[in-house]
């Protein structure tokens, strides 16, 4: 007698369960199916990665004998395979969550993907052929792989458009640096990667309220919050206007807590909180160093930490009041 | 012996059965509600992000009040810097029985830290005095360490039934068991491999006949994390590489070119044969453990051998493992559609094909019986023709 089969036989001495509920769940805690998909699944991936990365070193070291064309081609070939299965495969468009057709469906996804940045990368390597117009180079695969992503609905593609997309932004700014202050101080990163974090949170509220790939939206969120708080936070600790960007962080914990609030989302209340700690520690300690308190200077950073970690954690512990004390007001 | 209050623990598990069996739809919401209003845990369950943030707090919270205090002491305390630990360490067990009693915390994040807050004052402290008296480092003086620690921790990893402190409690007995067996000299140094190997396979059968017993269920996953510790130095401890450097780097044992260590061939079968053991047993017993851990130490073994015999290129080899494992993974894959022995391929968080592929089984065992259960009940149902069609 296994616990499910005691304990339901229990329960329906207590008049919980019916017989055949009783029945049932004996029979099916007796039978328990044994999944090998996460293994399995792991198997397949770690396989592809071995295969590719061996491939690629094959590649690389016979070089002269192959020729750079044959190479080429037979990448080309296998990248237009996987996205050709992937079209004949798919699913109609919709603006729900798509299943995919099959287990193997997303990993030939990624696979082509993955595929196609390496021809790139060795198109540009070998032909040169972007020159230096890097943000070209960069803005091909953003496009594509949001093309992708929304058309096969496909998370981790999506992930990677992001990425290619923050990379071209970042190519993009790097002249306007160079040309206003000579240097690489990243006055221009910091305002882009603000910006950019606004629009992705910007699209995260319409695949929201619109309901477009509503299951996006927190790929979107996620990577605008961290790239706010990080530009905040590098702003801080970088720029001449610190105060500037304690009220930007500032403004940011606040709307992420509130959002935390409403939508009850515990992952968003503790990065804010984090986040939030890191500033304010800094700003404070700045303060004090500039005030010239040298001497109790130790004493009072100890007695900091206790006293807002005692508040912070009270804090947290409190949370789900907290969270859900606004429910009304949603 | 538990610190957690029994009763409650035992309630909290009937409401995580009770929840499982109405995800598989085996009961109904209101049969659900029942059985959490007549089983009630005083325990709370706390959010994963909630306890990694109150865990990280609560650390920086006990080293900076720690430290406020060791700075008011700067000048007094120099000397006995191994007893202060250990008071600090002593305070922080007291408030933490206390969280636990009177506050009831359960595994929130505050509870997990300051026990090994507690531990690493304890252990720091235990280190200083035997340095402090001997004022000197050497395997005596960690092999004394040890024997302290050891009780503290397993009395600790049974009260508050945290699996990495069972943890620890292997790593100490392991250590302990190293120093002794090093010291009985050529012979005990000679067997080594084996007596770990027999220590770890004590250890696994301790914990997988302790994990079989019902009124042991509280310490479930310190269980499991002792079996898969065990399992991975039952293997290391006769892995040719790790017997050969061992020898190498702790016996002065030099190998001249073309000579090998006593008894290479036992080690060298022993290497491939126990990871295939392992997931041989883990699919026979549908033991998790087994199985993931003997995937890993395969792949860890071919890694060995390729140490020592280069037969081929790297590249090529990965290709060919690549191939292997894709065409593998995907014979096997398409293989388990249909469940076979028990044993199939389908998302278990993927509810619907997952419970119907169950309910397919209880089916067949059930006979002709329907087992669909009530769809009025459940509103509208998922069990239609839309699910079935392409699986099975």
């Amino acid at each position: 007698m296994n616990f499910e089969e005691t304990l339901s036989g229990k329960l329906k001495a207590d008049g919980l369960l019916t017989e055949i509920q009783q029945q049932k769940i004996s029979e099916s805690s007796r039978n328990k199916l044994f999944s090998l998909n996460f293994e399995l699944r792991t198997l397949l991936y770690c396989g592809i990665l071995l295969a590719t990365t061996g491939f690629g070193i094959l590649v690389y070291k016979n070089i002269d004998t192959i020729g750079h064309s044959v190479v080429i081609g037979l990448i080309a070939l296998l990248c237009a395979g996987c996205f050709v299965y992937c079209f004949r495969k798919r699913s109609p468009y919709s603006n729900l969550k798509v299943e995919s057709p099959n287990a193997f469906f997303d990993y030939i996804l990624l696979a082509g993907c993955l595929l196609f940045l390496t021809l790139e990368g060795y198109l540009q390597f070998q032909y040169n052929v972007f020159g230096n117009r890097f943000g070209l180079a960069t803005i091909i695969p953003a496009i594509l792989f949001f093309a992708l992503a929304y058309f096969f609905d496909h998370k981790g593609v999506l992930s990677m458009a992001i990425t290619a997309l923050c990379a071209w932004i970042g190519i993009t700014v790097t002249p306007l640096d160079l040309l206003s202050h000579n240097d690489f101080s990243g006055v221009h990163f910091i305002y882009s990667a603000l910006a950019v974090g606004i629009i992705f949170m910007a699209v995260s509220y319409i695949s929201n309220v619109r309901d477009i790939k509503k299951h996006f939206s927190f790929t979107y969120l996620n990577f605008g919050a961290n790239m706010m708080f990080i530009a905040a936070l590098s702003g801080m600790f970088t720029m001449g206007y610190g105060l500037i960007y304690f009220l930007i962080l500032a403004a940011l914990v606040y709307y992420f807590i509130r959002y935390a609030r409403k939508e009850n989302s515990f992952y968003f209340l503790l990065i804010a909180v984090i986040y939030g700690y890191i500033g304010f520690t800094y700003q404070l300690f700045y303060l004090l160093d500039k005030s010239g308190l040298t001497i109790i200077f130790t004493y009072i950073g100890f007695l900091y930490f206790v006293v807002s970690c005692v508040f912070i954690i009270r804090f947290l512990k409190n949370h789900k009041k907290f969270l859900h004390s606004d429910d009304h007001i949603q | 012996m538990i610190i957690y209050n029994k009763d409650w623990l035992d309630n909290r598990r009937v409401q995580d059965v009770a929840e499982k069996w109405f995800r598989k739809k085996l009961i109904i919401p209101a049969q659900l509600n029942d059985i959490q209003q007549r089983f009630v845990c005083g325990y709370k369950k706390t959010n994963t992000f909630i306890r990694i943030g109150m865990f990280l707090f609560t650390l920086l919270l006990a080293n900076s009040a720690f430290g406020l205090v060791l700075l008011f002491l700067s000048g007094i305390i120099s000397e006995i810097y191994g007893i202060v630990l250990l008071i600090f360490s002593g305070i922080t067990f007291f408030v933490l029985e206390q969280f636990i009693k009177g506050k009831k915390y359960f595994h929130n994040g505050i509870d997990d830290m300051m026990l090994y807050i507690a531990l690493s004052y304890f252990i720091g402290g235990i280190g200083a005095l035997t340095y402090q008296v001997t004022d000197s480092v050497n395997f005596n003086n960690v092999l004394f360490d040890c024997i302290i620690i050891l009780p503290v921790l397993i009395f600790c990893a049974t009260r508050y039934a945290d699996s990495f402190v069972s943890l620890l409690s292997f790593v100490c007995l392991l250590i302990i068991v190293f120093i002794t067996v090093n010291k009985t000299g050529t012979i005990g140094k000679a067997v080594m491999p084996f007596i770990i190997m027999g220590v770890s396979f004590f250890v696994y059968w301790f914990s997988q006949k302790t994990k079989k017993d019902e009124t042991k269920f509280y310490w479930r996953n310190c269980l499991n994390v002792l079996e898969t510790a065990s399992l991975i130095t039952l293997y290391a401890s006769v892995n040719y590489f790790v017997v050969r450097e061992a020898s190498a780097l702790l016996f002065d044992l030099s190998l001249q070119p073309g000579e090998d260590i006593p008894l290479a061939i036992v080690f060298y079968v022993l290497t491939l044969a126990i990871p295939v053991a392992y997931i041989i047993n883990g699919l026979k017993n549908k033991d998790r453990i087994l199985l993931r851990t003997g995937i890993i130490l395969l792949a860890v073994s071919v890694i060995t051998y390729r140490y020592y015999y280069h037969f081929m290129e790297a590249e090529v080899a990965m290709i060919i493992a690549g191939a292997f494992l894709i065409l593998g993974s995907w014979f096997v894959i398409n293989k388990l559609k249909v469940p076979w022995k028990g044993i199939v391929d389908k998302d278990p968080n993927e509810d619907a094909s997952f419970i119907e592929a169950e309910s397919l089984l209880i089916a067949q065992t059930f006979g002709q019986q329907a087992v669909k259960p009530n769809d009025i009940e459940f509103g509208g149902g998922q069990f239609g023709g839309g699910g079935a069609g392409s699986n099975f």
